[in-house]
């Protein structure tokens, strides 16, 4: 008598692994892009706000069969600078995006500092603020992205600092309104904060004018006025 | 194949539940359409060609005065030419249904033709998260990562496109959290700033997705707002920040049903003898990319 041999079923193998409800919109594959003017006060640090270049066939260049090529040097054009998941600088974070399985119809693709839980057929996800950090440092670190320019950090600081003066403008018309103060307060912090973790490479402010960089103008004689 | 629709089993069955309940009932969805907001660049079918290059030149070109001698020429001024890329791609969605769940079928139950219907929302929804997907790379940001939206976020957008001279209409798309966030925010503002909703009308007009208006700019909800580092992505832009390219085949494919006029989708009908599956395949050819940065922001805000 032979015995008939079962295989083992294995929870990945099952349609009750676990999955993303169908319910959750695919999102395609993509790789990191990191841009001069990017930059976002987080945490008390400056760090670069990567984008995401979609590897998804028909956006921003990218060819029906994936090709990257038009779109990389669009990007390239533009300030883009990619940060592609197999850079061996990358260290520990090599390969940032994962693949998340997933009901019906797509591929849901995500990085790895994002995680899903299914509770009672809904989503949470939940992110790994300091792992997300990490690689952002760690990309400045590892020569993927270059510091903080003092020109976009005044851009930012000025940014923050016209976000109070509308507040506080509001707030001097409505003195009342306890929400808007509370805003303006929060708001201020931020913007003391953001000045008091300025880069020190940026040195101490004052704005100078190094050689190599330096536009060479001609120098014009003026001529006198008739 | 798999996932057709069956009389029996379980998932993708439909008609047991149907025979007693007699109706279907449509799970939530975000149908939202952005066709209106962005530019259309045109139709590159039978172009020869499955990638549109548009030339960008800029015109930013004023007088000068001319010499004081009088004799000096001025010399042609140079026009700076550059180019943007779009690819179209390939898209296409099949539903496929055994012979049994179409033959017992009545009036009012999910058949092929009713499906077949569904082409065209595919197709917007696909064409949804392409745009979203080209807004991300927009360079200037506004927001702060980890906090929710505020109304001191949508003023900082609609100043940084105002800086940088970007033209209007301006659209706002934003996450369904940072819609409600936003109205929140509204609602502890004092003064004459006011939300206007979208009203029957409107939503006719613009399609479903449309919320209404504030501050002049017309907001959308999307859930194709891209996500990065725990936030929302959603995006502010003006005229021209981002376009299209479609491809019609206008149904010149063999077996295909015709398309309308200019319509990027064509639809067929496949039949599959054993084991008895009919399938309606829709296809589209589109490509969507961003056309200049300046004419946009991003605003990332608290998921």
């Amino acid at each position: 008598m032979s015995a008939i041999i079962g295989q083992r079923v294995t929870e990945s193998s099952t349609l009750e692994s676990e999955k993303l409800p169908r319910s959750v919109r695919s999102r395609p594959r993509f790789w990191y892009i990191v841009h001069p003017h990017c930059w976002a006060f987080d945490g008390g640090e400056w760090l670069p706000l990567p984008s995401k270049m979609s590897l998804d066939p028909g956006c921003n260049g990218v060819t029906d069969g994936g090709g990257t090529d038009l779109a990389v040097a669009q990007l390239n054009r533009n300030g883009w600078r990619i940060v592609r998941p197999n850079d061996p600088r990358l260290g520990d974070f090599k390969w940032y995006v994962q693949e998340v399985p997933k009901q019906g119809r797509g591929r849901v693709y995500t990085s790895v500092f994002d995680e899903a839980s299914v509770v009672g057929s809904r989503v949470f996800w939940d992110h790994d603020d300091e792992g997300w950090r990490d690689f952002r440092r760690h990309i400045i670190t590892a020569g993927i992205c270059d510091p903080i320019t003092r020109q976009v950090y005044d851009l930012e600081v000025d940014k923050q600092r016209s976000a109070v003066d509308r507040l506080e403008g509001r707030a001097a018309a409505l003195p009342h309104n306890q929400v808007i103060g509370s805003r303006l307060v929060r708001e201020r912090e931020r913007l003391d904060a953001m000045t008091a973790a300025r880069p020190a490479h940026l040195g101490d402010g004052k704005a100078k004018t190094s050689r190599r960089r330096k536009v060479k103008a001609k120098r014009v004689q003026e001529e006198a006025s008739p | 194949m798999a996932n057709e629709i069956t009389y029996t089993g379980s998932g993708a069955s439909t008609r047991q539940q149907e025979v007693y309940g007699r109706l279907l009932h449509e799970l939530l969805m975000d149908p939202t359409d952005l066709r209106s907001t962005v530019t259309n660049l045109g139709d590159i079918g039978g172009s020869g060609s499955s990638t549109l290059t548009v030339g960008t030149v800029d015109y930013d070109l004023a007088m000068g005065a001319a010499n004081a001698d009088e004799v000096t020429g001025s010399d042609n001024t140079a026009v700076t030419v550059g180019a943007v890329s779009i690819s179209i791609a390939h898209n296409l969605i099949a539903f496929g249904m055994s012979d049994l769940h179409s033959v017992t079928g009545a009036p009012g139950m999910l058949d092929l033709q009713a499906l077949a219907a569904k082409g065209a929302q595919a197709y917007a929804l696909r064409f949804t998260d392409l745009v979203m997907a080209a807004a991300d790379t927009i360079t200037a940001n506004v927001g702060t990562s980890g906090a929710d939206m505020t109304v001191d976020d949508f003023f900082s957008a609609t100043a940084q496109l105002q800086s940088s001279l970007a033209v209007g209409p301006y659209t706002a798309v934003l996450a369904p959290v940072q819609v409600t966030d936003l109205q929140a925010s509204l609602r502890s503002e004092g003064g004459a700033i006011s939300f206007l909703p979208a009203t029957a009308a409107q939503l006719a007009l613009k399609g479903p997705g449309y919320q209404g208006q504030f501050m002049g700019c017309d907001i959308w909800q999307s859930d194709s707002c891209t996500t990065s580092g725990g936030n929302r992505i959603g995006a502010m832009w003006g005229a021209g920040c981002i376009g299209y390219v479609e491809a019609s085949a206008r149904g010149s494919m063999p077996g295909a049903i015709a398309a309308g006029s200019a319509s990027p989708v064509y639809a067929e009908f496949v039949r599959t003898g054993d084991p008895g599956i009919s399938q309606v395949i829709h296809h589209a050819f589109i490509g969507c990319g961003l056309l200049e940065t300046g004419r946009g922001v991003n605003i990332t805000t608290d998921a």
